[in-house]
């Protein structure tokens, strides 16, 4: 089952020589803790947080428009294509420590992004499913999938 | 002890509201901390700090941290609990700031941090008990140890639907941030709920399969 569709709006982006100082701007207009870093060609080659920003600049005293968003970003972009499921979504953030992945057609164009934040919302509709299951005592193959896709993947 | 006591963080970071956003950044980084709560002259709280906060309020801004005190772009008052509060009712003032850290205080001073990720932790561990205890019974359901333990099969599925009520109660509370351990947990539990709901079916077969 692929990822469901409401995760494919395209993040926002920023340039990999754009200075701190815009990314934290766009954070904050956002209202975002990342941005995606795109090339030239829109391929995404890299991800930004605030805490990146915070620690990257501040810590040395820097000029926030003199550092770059490619001095901060880190690589290499671990990534998600949009036909895998949310279990191998949730393997990867598992595997790479990390919060939010990006989703990225055959091509490596970006598509959309999925965090941690996200899958727990799914998670938690699906615990709710299961202690349905268990006080109606029906049968979990019984029930109907939640419409917005499960963790657990088709049955 | 409550929930709270037992799962807040002792060791936590504090700045004064003299030090300057540098000092605090490089406390951040050295501390591996992303909050840090900080006092006024004389030791009480008087706000909180995180790095998304240094990050938009002050390199957004353009402004230079050298020497900016971190009194001016503290967030006050912080958001607070007693150890001696509800849980869930911390995790819903929690959702409802948007905030994913909460200083807890005793006698009005701070003895620790409540964090949304280890509370998230938790209830993993918590989901993983109750999966292995479905295991048991659906394995083992005569042992005496179970039924010594849990009383008779007929009260398991009572049991774990008070269980899971606790749980879905506090995903409720705190559903919009994720662990990574938790994941794994939910997998391993859907599994062992799947057997034992077929041990519920046979019991009552006639009113389970309607």
């Amino acid at each position: 089952m692929a990822l469901p569709n409401r995760f494919l709006a395209k993040p926002r982006t920023i340039a990999p020589a754009a200075s701190a100082q815009l990314a934290a701007e766009q954070m904050d207009n956002a209202h975002v803790g990342s941005l995606i870093v795109t090339d030239e060609r829109d391929n995404p080659v890299g991800i930004l947080t605030d805490r990146d920003i915070a620690l990257g600049v501040l810590c040395c005293d820097l000029a926030a428009e003199a550092v770059t968003v490619a001095e901060l970003m880190s690589t290499p972009l671990h990534t998600i294509q949009r036909d895998q499921s949310l279990a191998e979504a949730a393997h990867l953030m598992r595997v790479h420590g990390i919060r939010r992945l990006p989703i990225v057609d055959a091509g490596g164009a970006l598509l959309g992004l999925i965090a941690a934040d996200d899958l727990i919302q799914i998670l938690s509709a699906d615990i709710c499913h299961l202690s349905g299951a268990v006080q109606k005592s029906f049968v979990l193959e019984s029930l109907p999938l939640p419409n917005h896709g499960s963790i657990f993947g088709p049955e | 002890m409550n929930e709270i006591e037992l799962l807040i963080r002792r060791r936590f970071e504090t700045i004064g509201t003299g030090e300057s956003v540098g000092a605090a950044a490089r406390l951040m980084g050295a501390a591996r901390a992303g909050i840090l709560l900080v006092r006024d002259d004389s030791g009480a709280l008087a706000g909180v700090v995180t790095d998304r906060d240094l990050s938009l309020r002050v390199v957004g801004h353009g402004r230079d941290g050298t020497h900016l005190p971190i009194g001016e772009i503290m967030s006050r008052p912080a958001h607070t609990c007693e150890l001696t509060d509800d849980l869930a009712e911390a995790l819903e003032r929690m959702n409802r700031h948007g905030i994913r850290r909460m200083p807890a205080l005793a006698q009005g001073k701070p003895v620790g941090l409540l964090v949304l990720d280890d509370v998230l932790h938790h209830v993993a561990g918590e989901l993983r008990d109750l999966s292995h205890e479905a295991r048991s019974r659906h394995d083992h359901p005569t042992s005496q140890r179970i039924q010594s333990t849990s009383g008779s099969p007929e009260n398991i599925l009572a049991e774990l639907e008070e269980r899971l009520g606790k749980l879905r109660g506090k995903l409720r509370a705190a559903n919009w941030h994720a662990r990574e351990a938790f994941l794994g947990e939910l997998d391993e539990i859907k599994a062992r709920l799947r057997q034992v709901l077929p041990l519920h079916g046979e019991d009552s077969a006639e009113q389970g399969q309607k």
